[in-house]
């Protein structure tokens, strides 16, 4: 799985560059652990060049807010295409995670203090 | 061979796939196949898409255990405007109307992260039906093919 990994603000952006479904899922669980386990909690998930997500990405996703959360930290996801923005609409699990229209407002949401959620 | 069951004006397919992972591209291809012979909106194929990979990768992974040897045959059909999509497999049985609804709780810490595949599913088409005949698991999906998915 290719993941493209930045530091922006020092906040952890990581950008994934193909479908999540159940053929690569596990490849970006593996990258979203190694980011946490080397201290980066502050994540950003970048969605841009995701054009498809199944429930193995979103089960993937939630856990690594999960993760980052007990760590102390906070994962938010931005710039989804519409196919996989629709996936977070219809599960309903925007309300336990932040997702951003565009990148700097995903990083943003670092520096508001206690803000956990998003708006796009 | 013609089925005089059928009508002409209610278009069918069907694909019979070998259960391997590497079979969803091959079931992609044949519904963007029946999407564009029937000019049904592009916005919605998405969606059927997720909706045929849940199932099928469910059936390959836990049904079948991963065995590479089975088959799962998938036929879709569309008549006055609703797509009825068909799945037949001999895996053990399994009913997607038993596994109980997903809970959303008011935050991740107390979110159980499970079952999210069959609520996709349930949150996308509008009818649900399954059958255990013999040894083969049937499940019949109905979505209304103008639906607007975006709901909460």
């Amino acid at each position: 799985m290719k993941v493209n990994q930045f530091e922006m603000d020092n906040v952890t952006v990581l950008r994934p560059g193909e479908r999540l479904d159940s053929n690569s899922s596990e490849g970006f669980e593996e990258v979203i652990e190694q980011t946490i386990e080397a201290g980066k909690v502050k994540i950003v998930l970048d969605l841009e060049e995701v054009p498809f997500m199944s429930s193995q990405g979103l089960r993937v996703i939630l856990t690594g807010v999960k993760v980052a959360k007990a760590a102390g930290g906070k994962l938010v996801v931005c710039s989804s295409p519409e196919a996989v923005t629709k996936v977070f609409d219809i599960t309903g699990v925007r309300r336990l995670m932040g997702v951003f229209p565009s990148r700097q407002d995903a990083v943003n949401s670092f520096s508001e203090s206690g803000e956990d959620g998003g708006e796009s | 061979m013609i089925d005089p069951q059928t009508i002409p004006n209610d278009p069918m397919s069907s694909i019979v796939l070998r259960s391997e992972m590497g079979e969803l591209r091959r079931l992609e291809t044949w519904l963007q196949e029946f999407f564009v012979a029937n000019r049904l909106p592009e916005t919605d194929l998405s969606m059927v898409f997720l909706v045929l990979e849940e199932i099928v990768s469910n059936i390959i992974i836990h049904g079948y255990d991963r065995a590479a040897d089975k088959e799962i045959l998938v036929r879709i059909g569309l008549s006055e405007g609703t797509l009825r999509i068909e799945f037949e497999d001999q895996a053990k049985p399994f009913n997607p109307l038993e596994v109980p609804p997903m809970q959303l709780a008011d935050n991740i810490q107390d979110q159980q992260i499970g079952g999210l595949g069959v609520h996709i599913v349930r949150n996308i088409v509008d009818q649900l039906d399954y059958q255990r005949d013999g040894d083969r698991n049937r499940l019949i999906l109905f979505k209304s093919a103008s639906k607007q998915d975006a709901s909460p």
